[in-house]
């Protein structure tokens, strides 16, 4: 395979994508890129460049004489203050005049996490920092490099949500590209592979959801969607799929899925609880008919086997 | 006379930074700490749910996200009046120990020894081993432990279903149901990394290194009998290339204290305290917490705030500033904080015996960071000992609605000490401050002209190359940014120019 060349740069964000991607399984992240052939130009925390090659780095690269293959931003765009960019500042001047350098430059372009794919952290109205995704603001085509944008490869920006991102989801993609294999990507333009699915396929609650043996507080063992704020059915993501640090996920454990995969996170509305309308979520899982769906889900609460019944409801009863 | 100015861009991990600097004859004398990065996250908080801080917070750092979800929970529960039961405080304790022995061990040898590898050492006896073994994406150090730091965060998967930016301790306790299998499991992970923690990085088992290598000398001693272990490699890099001799800066610690006691968690097992100009610890006293805004990109009506009804009020244009850092002080005055400070408040003998012979130099300030997780890994086995010893009792007593009440959640984070002041009133949050460790170290000038500690340490340092710092960065990375340095610099003052940017 031929050697492909990444650099990663960091923004508007906390690092979270970097420290997740570290937990990369299976056997590890470095050892996986080098058995992708992925040469890591720049990583801001692991690498280590004099700073002379560094600048001499991102010069080769500007002026076209290092190819750059993977782009990869981590962070928000910040535009605020004013627009004048300098909530977020490289070498005193607004890190948002890099990135568009870089990008300009980059084969393929990955935004990474929330932040860099619709905004998230300090994206919405009242926000100061006034953030942006790379090609999304929320799911507003456009973002920072506008709707038309493509990178070298004529590909989008290849958008991969998650507070923090999954590592199997730069994993997959990754492979993917390096082997020149499709890479289909949904209308929010992020891999089908990896977000073709809901965070509530594989969850070991399902079991409850499927009878209406929903909680009512927190701490119980049922289904955190008709109260609790969960919003695994509403959200795209495999983290029951492929689960996070090899062990578990959110829902299985207990905390319900805050949603941080969709455009709109993080949500304005109070995270633990589910806004409802006449004793039923607002938000029902993608492309339900409400009516038919309520009467699902009265079938299936009266057809709810004696023992999981009784397991919720002794559960609910001693704490 | 030579005089330069230069600015340094160090890559953030907690934080972006530039670090300014003027240098007289290669020796820094003057210097300013620049937070480039703002993101105003007091202010999203203002106006949601308390309950929401258990979301929002975790996500102002990727590597202790289960810190201030910490910070949050106990703010609420101060806030509230809520105790949470014994067996939810153990789960909360091994989640926050697991983060911060992550954090540790990444730090160490994935951002502080990589410095080591770089030709800028090339003609150093300890180079070819350096490259062997810490070489950024391909020493074999580097790589195991890179392997066991993901091992050890599996803890917090288990309990709490993901590391990082899970959600699950709640006022009232933690909202996950381990099972006896799980915790069975959290016991296996911790003792996996302890072991590979007493063999390849002390040479010896926990016990022995805490009951017999107390002193310097036998410091010595040890290195020498296990001389190929990551603990002996480390020293004779720190030695050789005279980190022994820089980076002290005031010698006033501040630590918030860890483990919470099950039975009285408004206590930590590893104690909270300060020590002002030396190793004389007293209690701790949170109404002495002020915030110097006086150098900051802030408006602010006096120039030093209480957390407490504090502001945050963003200010490219305010007169003096030069970072997005507020300076905390401590009854007026600037404090380390970080692993050197927990071991001087925790009067851990072999810190002290060195601080008493070196100062807090760059050597001794990472030096308690490598051994840190002695004390943490011996907690975290403790801890789940006593869960599985106490498995079945509850873990979640749901409290009543919360509505108006100010609270404080301290803990302490792998950086230090980490403080939330909450207010809220009638289910509302009405002013969130968040005081973060680096804010600390990294604090700019106060209204006393008091620099900030990592300013301060490098005040005098004397650059050999100052095409590339190299003393600086690893004095500066010795307070654990969460970085790895890169570095701008140029011999001519006109070059540097463009680099240059507000007040200076």
């Amino acid at each position: 395979m031929e050697t492909k060349t990444l650099f990663w740069l960091q923004s508007g964000g906390c690092s979270g994508d970097s420290m997740s991607i570290l937990n990369m399984d299976e056997p590890d992240l470095f050892t996986q890129f080098k058995h992708m052939g992925i040469e890591v130009l720049w990583h801001p925390s692991l690498s280590c460049l004099s700073p002379m090659e560094q600048d001499q780095l991102i010069e080769k690269i500007l002026s076209g004489e290092q190819k750059l293959d993977y782009f990869c931003l981590e962070g928000n765009v910040a535009l605020g203050p004013n627009n004048s960019g300098m909530f977020d500042t490289y070498r005193g001047e607004p890190k948002k005049d890099l990135i568009a350098q870089l990008a300009a430059k980059a084969e393929y372009i990955l935004a990474i996490g929330t932040c860099a794919t619709f905004g998230g952290m300090g994206s919405h109205a009242n926000d100061e920092m006034q953030g942006v995704g790379l090609q999304f603001h929320h799911n507003e085509k456009g973002g920072f490099l506008g709707k038309n944008f493509r990178s070298a490869s004529d590909f989008p920006i290849i958008n991969l949500s998650g507070c923090p991102i999954h590592p199997k989801a730069l994993e997959l993609t990754l492979n993917l590209l390096i082997r020149g294999l499709p890479l289909e990507l949904d209308d929010l333009n992020r891999p089908k592979v990896y977000y073709g699915i809901s965070v509530h396929n594989g969850c070991t609650r399902n079991v409850s959801h499927e009878f209406k043996l929903e909680d009512t507080k927190l701490g119980e063992d049922g289904c955190l969607f008709f109260n609790i704020g969960c919003k695994g059915p509403t959200t795209r993501a495999s983290c029951n799929k492929y689960l996070w640090n090899e062990q578990s996920s959110k829902t299985r454990a207990g905390v319900p899925c805050f949603g941080c995969t969709r455009p709109d996170f993080p949500m304005p509305e109070p995270f633990y609880v589910t806004e409802k309308i006449a004793g039923t979520p607002i938000e029902l899982p993608e492309g339900i008919d409400r009516a038919a769906y309520l009467a699902y889900k009265d079938m299936a609460a009266a057809a709810a086997p004696d023992y999981l019944r009784k397991a919720h409801h002794e559960k609910t009863q001693n704490d | 006379m030579t005089r330069v100015s230069l600015n340094i861009p160090l890559n953030r991990v907690e934080g972006d930074l530039d670090i300014k600097v003027v240098l007289e004859n290669n020796q820094i004398v003057d210097a300013k700490s620049i937070g480039t990065l703002y993101r105003g996250f007091e202010n999203m908080l203002t106006g949601r749910d308390p309950m929401d801080a258990l979301v929002i917070t975790p996500r102002i750092c990727g590597i202790c996200s289960i810190t201030h979800l910490t910070a949050a929970v106990k703010a609420i529960e101060s806030a509230a009046n809520i105790t949470p039961p014994a067996q939810a405080v153990r789960m909360r304790n091994l989640s926050l120990l697991a983060e911060t022995v992550q954090s540790d061990l990444r730090q160490v040898f994935l951002m502080f020894l990589s410095d080591f590898a770089q030709p800028y050492y090339k003609d150093y006896d300890f180079y070819p081993k350096a490259v062997e073994l810490y070489a950024p994406l391909t020493g074999k150090g580097a790589i195991e432990v890179l392997r066991k730091s993901k091992d050890i965060v599996k803890v917090i998967a288990i309990i709490g279903g993901q590391w990082l930016h899970t959600s699950h301790m709640v006022p009232g306790g933690i909202c996950t149901i381990p099972s006896i299998i799980d915790m069975t499991l959290v016991a296996n992970h911790i003792n996996n990394v302890l072991e590979w923690f007493e063999s390849e990085v002390l040479g010896c088992s926990i016990e022995h290194f805490e009951n017999e290598v107390t002193t310097a000398d036998k410091l010595n001693h040890h290195v020498t009998q296990f001389s190929t272990t990551h603990l002996a490699n480390f020293k004779q890099m720190c030695e050789q290339s005279g980190l022994t001799e820089i980076g002290r800066s005031y010698p006033n610690f501040i630590s918030y204290g860890v483990v919470d006691d099950p039975e009285k968690p408004s206590q930590s097992i590893i104690p909270a305290g300060v020590a002002i100009d030396g190793c004389d610890v007293e209690a701790l006293a949170l109404d002495k917490v002020g915030e110097d805004l006086s150098h900051s990109w802030y408006q602010y009506k006096e120039v030093v705030q209480s957390p407490f009804g504090g502001t945050t009020k963003p200010d490219i244009d305010a007169p003096n500033g030069y970072t997005w850092a507020k300076a905390p002080r401590y009854a007026g005055m600037p404090m380390q904080t970080g692993p050197i400070a927990q071991a001087i408040v925790n009067q851990d003998p072999l810190l002290i015996d060195l601080f008493n012979q070196q100062g807090d130099s760059a050597y001794v300030r990472e030096l308690a960071r490598l051994l840190r997780p002695i004390k943490h890994l011996k907690h975290l086995r403790q801890q789940s000992t006593e869960c599985l010893n106490n498995f079945g009792d509850t873990t979640y007593q749901q409290p009543t609605e919360l509505d108006t009440g100010n609270g404080i959640g301290i803990t302490e984070a792998a950086r230090g000490a980490l403080g939330h002041w909450l207010e809220m009133k009638h289910g509302e949050i009405t002013n969130y401050q968040i005081v973060t460790p680096t804010a600390w170290n990294a604090s700019p000038l106060d209204s006393n002209a008091q620099h900030g500690p990592w300013e301060k340490a490098i005040l005098g340092l004397k650059i050999k190359d100052i095409n590339n710092p190299m003393e600086m960065g690893h004095v500066i990375r010795s307070f654990d940014p969460c970085l790895v340095c890169t570095v701008h610099a140029s011999g001519d003052i006109d070059q540097v120019e463009k680099w240059q940017f507000g007040v200076f």
